[in-house]
């Protein structure tokens, strides 16, 4: 399987655009006053949000030439998917949906790869062998882009953690893509994230940008997307394991779909210095960040680091029973 | 980071909880063959592997969860 000039063309493309247009938007959001509280700073720090419409332009940009030179149905399904929870997304970022309302209307994103059949109902795993599920496919396609979308948007707490998150997370899905030779679902990884290293360029600590809703969810849907089309969803449940046992950990404690800026007790305190302490309140929801902060007082660089750890450490795993199923 | 380690080994108990409950779904429970001959048993065994692959997934979610609470207890010493 061999990438072209033109796909590598393609990727640069998602940089250069998501870049400049990431750039351009920062200055736009200032004027307009569309800034919000970085909670986790010292003193008052305001940030421009939402950065999402940027990765949304890059994306889609990049999926529509690689429709023109693939002419392949599957990243029509993707960009379809993108499209809708990008919509959501920014729909969410300037009038709010509601904790419960999101993951309902994210079903819809799942559409594009249902209606135009964009998935083999099979799953493959190690020498367990393959599982065909006709009637139960389409249905675990339908609740799996929500999943990805939310577990996403609910790990992105602190500067730069969903798009470095997903960065390191699209690498197990890549090295998979490339063994297994799909040079279309390899283009569509590649651009996820070059894109991601664009708006992380200005989203990483200390940032001078928020993706919003509209960011996260859209990479989230993206994520999931690829991991279903390209065949490998049990590699890509497996390197997001942080974020899946992050929103466990916050719904359980919860017990319902409550949005982070909805929260009687929030789960860790910013001191006046910056240092972020766990919640000690019996109420308060349990989230990755207070796991890491818990009876460890840290400045937020240093959670930033152990989440990316924390990733490193899943998404390694996934790469090996990746490379394991290949061989197998 | 303190508590690196700790949370690591969560992670990678997650993954092997994880990895164990695919091996069951997928060796034991999927190839699970229909043993009755009456109408409509082939739903009801799709049911049946869908309830217990849904109860083994719980089963991973209560053990996380008692993991995580027991952590959360020893460091913030509630």
């Amino acid at each position: 399987m061999n990438l072209g000039l033109l796909e590598y063309g393609i990727v640069i493309m998602a940089f250069v655009i998501t870049y400049l247009a990431t750039n351009r938007l920062i200055s736009i959001l200032i004027e307009l006053k569309r800034e919000v509280l970085d909670y986790h700073k010292e003193g008052k720090k305001f940030v421009a949000y939402p950065g999402g419409p940027a990765i949304i332009l890059g994306l889609i940009s990049a999926l529509l030439v690689s429709i023109i030179i693939t002419n392949d149905i599957r990243i029509i399904a993707i960009l379809g998917v993108v499209i809708i929870a990008a919509i959501i997304g920014l729909v969410d970022d300037f009038k709010s949906l509601g904790g419960r309302k999101k993951p309902l209307i994210l079903l819809l994103a799942s559409l594009p790869i249902i209606l135009l059949g964009a998935y083999e109902p099979n799953l493959d795993f190690l020498f367990f062998g393959s599982a065909k599920l006709s009637i139960i496919y389409p249905l675990l396609i339908l609740v799996s882009i929500p999943v990805t979308a939310n577990t996403i948007n609910t790990i992105d707490v602190l500067n730069g953690v969903s798009t470095g998150f997903v960065i390191i997370t699209s690498i197990p899905l890549l090295i998979s893509l490339l063994l297994i030779g799909d040079s279309s679902m390899v283009l569509v990884t590649l651009i996820l994230i070059s894109v991601c290293l664009a708006f992380f360029i200005f989203h990483k600590y200390p940032s001078k940008v928020f993706p919003g809703d509209s960011g996260t969810l859209t990479l989230g849907a993206m994520y999931g997307a690829i991991a279903i089309v390209g065949g490998i969803e049990l590699i890509g449940v497996f390197a997001i394991l942080p974020a899946i046992l992050n929103s466990f950990f916050y719904l359980s404690s919860m017990k319902d779909f409550v949005e982070h800026k909805n929260i009687k007790v929030r789960p860790t305190r910013v001191l006046s210095d910056g240092t972020i302490e766990a919640e000690s309140n019996d109420n308060a929801p349990i989230t990755l960040v207070r796991l890491i902060v818990a009876g460890n007082p840290s400045k937020e660089l240093p959670i930033v680091n152990t989440i990316f750890i924390l990733t490193i450490v899943s998404a390694t795993l996934a790469t090996i029973i990746g490379i394991l199923t290949w061989m197998i | 980071m303190k508590n690196t380690i700790e949370l690591v080994s969560i992670i990678v108990i997650a993954f092997l909880l994880v990895f164990l409950t695919s091996a069951i779904i997928f060796t034991i429970i999927i190839p699970l063959n229909n043993p009755f001959t009456f109408q409509f048993s082939e739903i009801l065994i799709v049911i049946f592997k869908l309830v217990v692959s849904f109860g083994l997934f719980l089963i991973w979610i209560l053990v996380i969860q008692k993991l995580i609470t027991r952590y959360l207890k020893k460091k913030l010493n509630l």
